[in-house]
């Protein structure tokens, strides 16, 4: 299920918590904010580098219409087409912004895929090691 | 009638286009910044990942509305939806860069329909260093059937920047009186 890797990391293992709570979800990215992917899973195949990229675009602009409407500074992206979703939540990591995606099916239900992305997030947070720099 | 022109800034990581717009915008530029992990490609600590935003009121009721493109290639869809309805470009390129004609390239292609309008200028970074001439870019640009203008610029100053968009200007309202008088 996950890519080649020697050793899972503790976001592979938040990535498989995810996908063992819903089975309603397809793929999940961990990218840095800048868009380079660090992690996946997918029960298929997904263009993990590309989406990191739109993850981080995405997620860059919903922040910045948030901001521009006082709204906060960090925040999610929901988007619901015709066969599935696509959910992008901010990982507040200090030193280097982590962004999760994760593409549900059409049939999973919108409440339990925030709930599980954002204990994903938890997760990944609480297993992040600081990495001392402030964005 | 007063217009709205669209009008986008690409180029490189670094070639300064978060910097142009925020030297001539009316009001504090719209951001998507992120922190830059790409140390190896560029040693600033933020980067564009979806796109800057501002914009520049013209006398008589004409509105600039500038769109700042993401440098890296990863993020080429934000190219393409911000390229709808644009009326041209300005490439900034980095002179400092290893191979800054190359780079011209990506961003020619990448905005083609613009380029080939003639409805694109080039603003040259660190013009005096590297050693790739004013004149180099522009007989690149001959060759490959562009009349864009070459100009050296530093960014961070404002009549730079607005130099350039004058520049733009003139391409584009040349463009649009060349159609005009053709239609039969």
């Amino acid at each position: 299920m996950f890519a080649d890797t020697p050793m899972p990391t503790p976001y592979d293992s938040a990535l498989q918590s995810l996908f063992n709570q819903l089975p309603d979800i397809h793929s999940a990215v961990l990218a840095r904010s800048d868009g380079f992917e660090i992690a996946q899973a997918t029960r298929g195949t997904v263009a993990a580098a590309r989406l990191a990229a739109l993850a981080s675009s995405m997620l860059a602009l919903g922040t910045a219409a948030l901001r521009e409407l006082g709204l906060g500074s960090s925040g999610s992206v929901l988007i619901e087409g015709q066969r599935g979703k696509l959910l992008l939540l901010d990982v507040p990591v200090d030193g280097q912004p982590l962004v999760l995606a994760v593409v549900g099916s059409d049939s999973v239900i919108t409440g339990s895929l925030l709930w599980v992305a954002r204990d994903c997030v938890r997760q990944i947070v609480e297993t992040t090691p600081n990495q001392g720099i402030t964005s | 009638m007063s217009r709205e022109y669209k009008l986008l800034f690409a180029g490189p990581m670094g070639a300064g286009k978060t910097t142009a717009i925020g030297a001539i915008s009316d009001h504090a530029p719209i951001a998507t910044e992120a922190l830059n992990s790409d140390l190896a490609q560029h040693s600033k600590t933020h980067t564009t990942v979806g796109f800057d935003y501002g914009e520049v009121a013209l006398d008589g009721g004409d509105r600039l509305r500038l769109y700042g493109m993401p440098g890296q290639s990863r993020f080429d869809f934000v190219w393409k939806v911000a390229s709808e309805g644009a009326l041209g470009v300005v490439l900034l390129a980095d002179n400092t860069r290893p191979d800054p004609l190359a780079d011209l390239a990506v961003y020619v292609e990448a905005f083609r329909p613009l380029a080939d309008a003639d409805a694109m200028v080039i603003g040259i970074g660190r013009s005096q260093q590297g050693t790739t001439s004013i004149d180099d870019y522009a007989h690149w640009l001959s060759e490959r059937g562009h009349a864009a203008p070459v100009f050296s610029v530093d960014v961070r100053r404002r009549d730079d920047v607005l130099l350039l968009l004058e520049a733009l200007l003139s391409q584009i309202e040349t463009r649009e009186l060349f159609a005009t008088s053709s239609q039969p």
